[in-house]
């Protein structure tokens, strides 16, 4: 034991020497090489690409490598607007507002607001494991795989989750969620997920089992853009950063006092 | 199940609306602070150590002196300024670009939640080594453990041993030396992590690292996986702190400076974007 200490010694030549990039290219100015004088996406200049894309063209192109399709357009535009305000009774965005109307600074806004949202309840851990789920429930019956989780499914903390990003919330169905769930399963861009995705969810519904939530929804989408299961939980928290920042700004002005602080006598302490 | 509790049966968000119940403690304006039935200003302010305190919010369990004293030691192994360690580093970078330290710690901290290192590893080393000695009380030996592990589990890692960049952990060596010091004796988790650790050193010359360490002793002291988890969630803010000041009061964004051909680029060469693409 600590007489005969393991030898440590550092594990030799595994690190790279250089960071490599697969789809960024700058170029050096002539006369300072710490500065870039062009800019390269995926090979595409990015002075031709401020004129020629739209934003979600190039936020596609970003991260995939390719150009989307005029149906892969639309469909990632329908989603950036379905996630993006979580609306103001999400913990997430609750969590924004908190902070700014206690005065926190504004830069920390965003990113505390995000740590929240990081969560695997209704937030994009739970995203990133529902894409998970249809990725690897594609090729089941999704009416039979509702109906064998509805069999089995418990209530926990009040609610049915049958499945990571479908469910119940508050016990009832998340009505915006469902809108949101059948219309981007309507989009031209749609594919697999979001149909399997959609039957699942009314299957589930049909027995009383909740449905759609949003992390269900933007799974489905993003498996049929082609995005990686990885990369869902931050697509998940960014495109939802628009309306806790939105919530937390209208709220930055006010006073302190413009929040709830409960009451002592609405405080229960169970050790009292 | 289902049928206990109908569709839109709301009783449960309704009895909380408005309210706060904890099982906790609170702020008794005017009067003191409750912590787990304690009174934070009255009976344990200047009696218990910050480390004990934080177990008790952690745990709802206040630990005797030494039990802190040593977590507390873990805590310095775990945290140390060096810029090349991960987490450090997203500190420094935070530093450079004149982030605030509350900024920087956050961002650190967020980073130190990985897989490889940190507090992020508490789950599955504990996981391991419960598991393990549940296996080994059923009779499985240290190497039937090993090897079930890795069929188990697809991996030849076994969490809470090996280290991304050094073979062998010094500081597990320095904490069992500060563990005899405060009079604890070995439980089973760590006697099995020791025996773990022999198979481990045998095959390919690898041993306990710290966060195995710390799993083993935590599990014999009662800990749970989870409050372990939670326990360590801020463990590497010295270090953090430290390298944050460094590059704070240095010149601006003078970490390790990049040139633009530091960067190897692999992707497509430069194209143009065609309407028809």
């Amino acid at each position: 034991m600590a007489d005969d200490p393991p030898k440590v010694e550092r594990r030799a030549g595994q690190f790279a020497e250089r960071v490599e990039c697969g789809f960024w290219l700058e170029r050096p100015a002539p006369d300072n090489p710490y500065v870039a004088a062009a800019a390269y996406c995926h090979g595409y200049d990015l002075r031709e690409l401020l004129a020629k894309c739209s934003y979600w063209e190039y936020l596609y192109l970003l991260f995939t490598g390719r150009r989307c399709s005029p149906a892969q357009h639309g469909l990632l535009e329908q989603l950036g607007i379905a996630l993006a305000n979580p609306g103001p009774r999400h913990p997430a965005t609750r969590a924004a507002i908190s902070a700014a109307v206690s005065k926190a600074d504004p830069v920390h806004i965003l990113p505390l607001g995000l740590n929240v949202l990081g969560g695997a309840h209704l937030g994009a851990a739970e995203a990133g494991a529902a894409m998970m789920f249809v990725r690897r429930h594609l090729r089941r019956d999704p009416r039979e795989e509702a109906g064998r989780r509805v069999v089995a499914v418990e209530v926990v903390d009040g609610d049915l989750h049958p499945a990571p990003g479908f469910g119940t919330r508050y016990r009832g169905i998340d009505r915006v969620a469902v809108d949101l769930g059948r219309a981007l399963a309507q989009s031209p861009g749609a594919g697999a997920a979001l149909a399997w995705a959609a039957t699942f969810a009314a299957e589930l519904q049909r027995r009383d089992c909740g449905g759609w939530l949003l992390p269900g929804v933007a799974a489905a989408a993003l498996l049929d853009l082609g995005f990686h299961p990885k990369t869902g939980p931050g697509l998940f928290q960014w495109l939802s950063a628009p309306g806790l920042l939105a919530h937390a700004f209208e709220m930055s002005n006010q006073p302190l006092t413009a929040l709830p602080f409960i009451d002592d006598s609405r405080y229960f302490i169970d050790d009292d | 199940m289902m049928t206990e509790t109908p569709l839109n049966d709301t009783a449960l968000w309704d009895g909380l609306r408005g309210i706060i119940r904890s099982r906790i403690g609170g702020w008794r304006v005017g009067q003191d602070i409750l912590i787990h039935g304690h009174g934070l200003l009255s009976e344990l302010l200047g009696e218990v150590s910050y480390v004990q305190l934080l177990v008790l919010n952690v745990t709802g369990r206040l630990p005797e002196r030494r039990v802190a004293d040593w977590i507390e030691g873990t805590f310095m192994c775990l945290s140390w300024p060096d810029a090349r360690i991960w987490c450090n580093q997203v500190a420094t970078y935070a530093g450079t670009l004149r982030a605030s330290p509350v900024a920087a710690v956050s961002a650190g901290l967020l980073a130190s939640e990985s897989r490889l290192y940190g507090p992020g590893t508490a789950l599955a080393a504990t996981g391991f080594i419960v598991g393990a000695l549940r296996s080994h009380r059923a009779g499985r030996t240290p190497a039937e453990i090993v090897a079930g592990f890795r069929r188990d589990h697809r991996t030849r890692a076994i969490p809470g041993f090996g280290r991304p960049v050094a073979r062998g952990d010094e500081r597990v060596v320095a904490m069992k030396r500060l563990a005899l010091r405060l009079g604890f004796t070995v439980g089973p988790h760590l006697a099995l992590a020791d025996a773990v650790e022999s198979v481990l050193m045998d095959e390919a010359g690898e041993s306990m690292n710290l966060a195995g360490y710390l799993a083993a002793v935590l599990s014999d002291l009662g800990y749970s996986a989870e409050e372990s988890h939670t326990l360590y969630a801020i463990c590497v803010q010295g270090g953090l702190l430290a390298c944050y000041r460094e590059a704070a009061t240095g010149a601006a964004d003078s970490f390790m400076p990049m040139r633009v051909d530091d960067v190897h680029y692999t992707g497509p060469a430069p194209r143009r974007w065609a309407a028809t693409d």
